[in-house]
């Protein structure tokens, strides 16, 4: 039984939401799920929703970190929001902060990031 | 023979008492101590009881409750326990005193009769020291708790701008404190921007500085910006001597530059309306 993450689009910007804790083999799938979208022409960004998340592991870390890479080789920003406290502690605390991935509070003032970064462009 | 040795000192109740309250009169530690002076004669009493009352029980709840309590109350009220003390040392004195007035013609019987109440008497002394040590931790604890409620406020100053002033010495457990405060104020006011205040901490070591950036890069990861105000020229040479890279982290010297830069990235503008100072004729406040 696995878990699906939806990732729907807003004009061109695709939006992933992750509910509850993903497998290894979950990861991968939606790695490659939101990739494959995100190759679209017209796509303009990615917005990776953490609110529901509680937990994180060291694997689902490192995924983001891919994404955001693989994202930036393609031109699409990517923006990780509504982290919550707990899961932003964890990761500080193994020392893996994210270095250079843009966040947001919330996935509306995500998609405003991504709007202004579209503009300045 | 127990039995005897127990009716014996319930004999020699009224005596003892009496002995206790003579050597009281003027004694240099119970003198200043407030409220012992007025009712000791009750404290003896009450004391004498509740050990008899263990002696024929062969427990020791009396005493434990009556000591106990009294060292709870002293520390309660910041009063010194020694006047305590004192009390259960003269009646040793005086119990040592109406054994030897008793059998005069029989050192061994004195001396086993002592003994007996020596017993019971240090027993005292031991809940005596047991019930201070954890009263006074249980104040510790509370002050403890205390202080960290007041230490950590994280101010809303205006739609989306957060103030965090840091004042005192910051240890670990506070500095998790901190963070934690910090992360849950961001969540609650959707705030982006959140200005440090460290000028009120006196001493920034490695230590300190690791927690300020753990704080600073956790807030990042939910999507707020910090900036850090008030660095004094101590902690820069702290920084730089230890070789720390504060890199992404936004600095300013003054709370009146980072608030003017957090203004600036929240397309505020402060400007004043007017002539300027503040208007004579409707007070300073207005």
């Amino acid at each position: 039984m696995h878990q699906q993450v939806p990732i729907l689009k807003i004009d061109d910007f695709w939006i992933a939401s992750v509910q509850g804790s993903l497998h290894d083999q979950d990861v991968i799938e939606f790695k490659q799920a939101l990739l494959s979208k995100i190759m679209q022409p017209k796509s303009r960004g990615l917005i990776i929703d953490l609110t529901v998340l509680d937990v994180v592991d060291s694997f689902v870390t490192k995924t983001l970190i891919d994404i955001r890479g693989l994202a930036k080789l393609m031109g699409i920003p990517v923006i990780i929001a509504g982290m919550s406290p707990a899961v932003a502690i964890t990761l500080v605390e193994m020392g893996l902060s994210l270095e250079g991935v843009d966040t947001a509070l919330n996935l509306q003032k995500g998609l405003d990031k991504l709007r202004n970064a579209g503009k300045e462009r | 023979m127990e039995q005897e040795i127990v009716e014996f000192w319930a004999d020699s109740r009224d005596e003892i008492i009496g002995k206790c309250i003579k050597l009281s009169v003027n004694d240099a530690i119970l003198e200043p101590g407030e409220g012992y002076q007025g009712n000791r004669e009750l404290l003896f009493d009450s004391l004498w009881n509740a050990l008899l009352g263990d002696m024929q029980a062969g427990t020791w709840a009396k005493t434990e409750e009556l000591v106990g309590g009294l060292a709870r109350e002293a520390i309660r009220y910041g009063r010194d326990v020694e006047p305590i003390q004192r009390i259960i040392e003269i009646l040793m004195e005086s119990s040592h005193e109406a054994a030897k007035a008793q059998y005069q013609e029989d050192p061994g019987k004195v001396s086993m009769i002592t003994g007996h109440i020596r017993e019971y008497l240090d027993k005292a002394m031991i809940i005596l020291a047991k019930s201070t040590i954890k009263a006074q931790a249980e104040v510790i604890k509370k002050q403890k708790d205390y202080l960290l409620e007041l230490s950590t406020p994280v101010m809303p100053l205006l739609d989306g701008i957060l103030v965090l002033p840091l004042i005192g010495t910051i240890d670990t457990r506070r500095a998790r404190q901190i963070m934690d405060n910090l992360l849950s104020g961001i969540v609650e006011a959707q705030a982006d921007t959140v200005l440090i205040d460290i000028s009120g901490v006196p001493i920034v070591d490695t230590q300190v500085a690791h927690h300020l950036m753990k704080t600073v890069q956790a807030a990042r990861l939910l999507g707020a910006r910090c900036i850090i105000v008030g660095i004094r020229p101590e902690f820069a040479q702290t920084i730089v001597k230890l070789g720390i890279d504060f890199g992404t982290i936004v600095t300013k010297n003054s709370l009146q530059a980072g608030l003017k830069l957090a203004l600036k990235w929240h397309n505020y503008e402060l400007r004043r309306v007017g002539g300027g100072g503040p208007d004579a004729s409707t007070g300073t406040n207005s």
